[in-house]
């Protein structure tokens, strides 16, 4: 299977074909992070379309110093971040930041995986972090971004992606009355486990 | 690109391990290469005591995994099953970008010609 960097300098001499695998690849996760921002599915996916559509315009600015994913995702947090510019008009939301709307979700969504009560306390107290640090907690959490790819997006250095997504989470332990969801035995043995193999492993 | 390992007293590892971002293999063997107990006879009992003494030592760590995946499963966001949506969105954008040839300026910047206007 060809890497996206070979995709795209396929691309950039003029092959449209690969530019349609670089849409297969990762239309599914836009479209997730395009969901986080709007609410509505179709706005979702005008985030989509026009993100891959500038992508592709403006490919030929792809330096490949960062992964094409994180790239993507840039031109996609400024679509969304102009769309709702475009969408709200110069009035009350001329000023509105992406990184302050609140995570787009249904409120009668049904996980069937936690209290409703305990998945609000949490959304409430992530909306509350600075903006940086909920970003990074989102792309890590949510899109299962690499650290690397989150400093990428970010456009700041490595340890600093790290140490918001670091400072995101320990306030949210402090915060999020864990109760009786707690796992923390059954992790510690997990951790014991796979520790003890690798030590076997190791000394063998 | 990641700190250098300094063991597991540190911080940044817990966080890695947490994140499945580390390199178990060599990370422990740089562990025991460290920990002098550890190369000794008694590995086993001695294993258990590191072991023990590692997890107390991270207490205020041990509820991230918690709260991580406490997060995780507040997430709402639920993508659509049906792939007729990701196929129609797919065409959508092949069909913008398909009338239009790729800017040739473009190509010719990124190969390193200079375009006079």
């Amino acid at each position: 299977m060809k890497t996206d960097l070979e995709l795209v300098t396929e691309v950039r001499e003029g092959n449209r074909k690969s530019f349609s695998e670089l849409v297969h690849r990762h239309q599914r996760s836009l479209l997730r992070l395009g969901m986080r921002f709007a609410k509505e599915q179709s706005l979702a996916e005008d985030i989509v379309q026009e993100s891959f559509i500038k992508a592709f315009q403006k490919i030929h600015l792809f330096e490949g110093r960062a992964s094409f994913k994180s790239w993507l995702y840039q031109i996609a947090l400024n679509t969304a971040r102009n769309k709702f510019r475009d969408r709200f008009g110069s009035g009350a939301f001329d000023s509105i930041n992406i990184e302050d709307v609140p995570l787009g979700v249904d409120p009668n969504a049904e996980t069937g995986m936690l209290r409703s009560d305990v998945r609000k306390q949490i959304r409430a107290e992530i909306d509350k972090l600075p903006d940086r640090q909920r970003m990074a907690l989102t792309l890590r959490i949510f899109e299962d971004l690499s650290f690397k790819e989150i400093a990428e997006v970010m456009g700041c250095p490595y340890d600093t992606a790290k140490a918001n997504y670091r400072h995101a989470l320990l306030k949210l332990k402090d915060r999020i009355d864990i109760g009786d969801y707690a796992q923390g035995a059954h992790d510690e043995v997990n951790f014991v486990a796979e520790f003890s193999k690798h030590v076997t492993e190791v000394e063998l | 690109m990641r700190k250098k390992f300094v063991g597991l007293n540190d911080d940044d590892w817990w966080l890695d391990y947490l994140e499945k971002q580390v390199d178990m293999e060599r990370d422990v063997a740089l562990a025991l290469a460290c920990n002098k107990s550890l190369q000794s006879g008694k590995v086993n009992k001695d294993r258990d005591i590191f072991l023990r003494q590692t997890l107390g030592e991270q207490s205020a760590l041990k509820n991230l995994l918690e709260v991580r995946t406490l997060v995780k499963e507040s997430d709402e966001v639920v993508l659509p099953e049906d792939l007729r949506i990701y196929d129609s969105l797919h065409d959508r954008i092949m069909a913008e970008i398909n009338p239009a040839e790729p800017a040739m300026g473009g190509i010719l910047e990124s190969r390193g010609y200079q375009i006079e206007s």
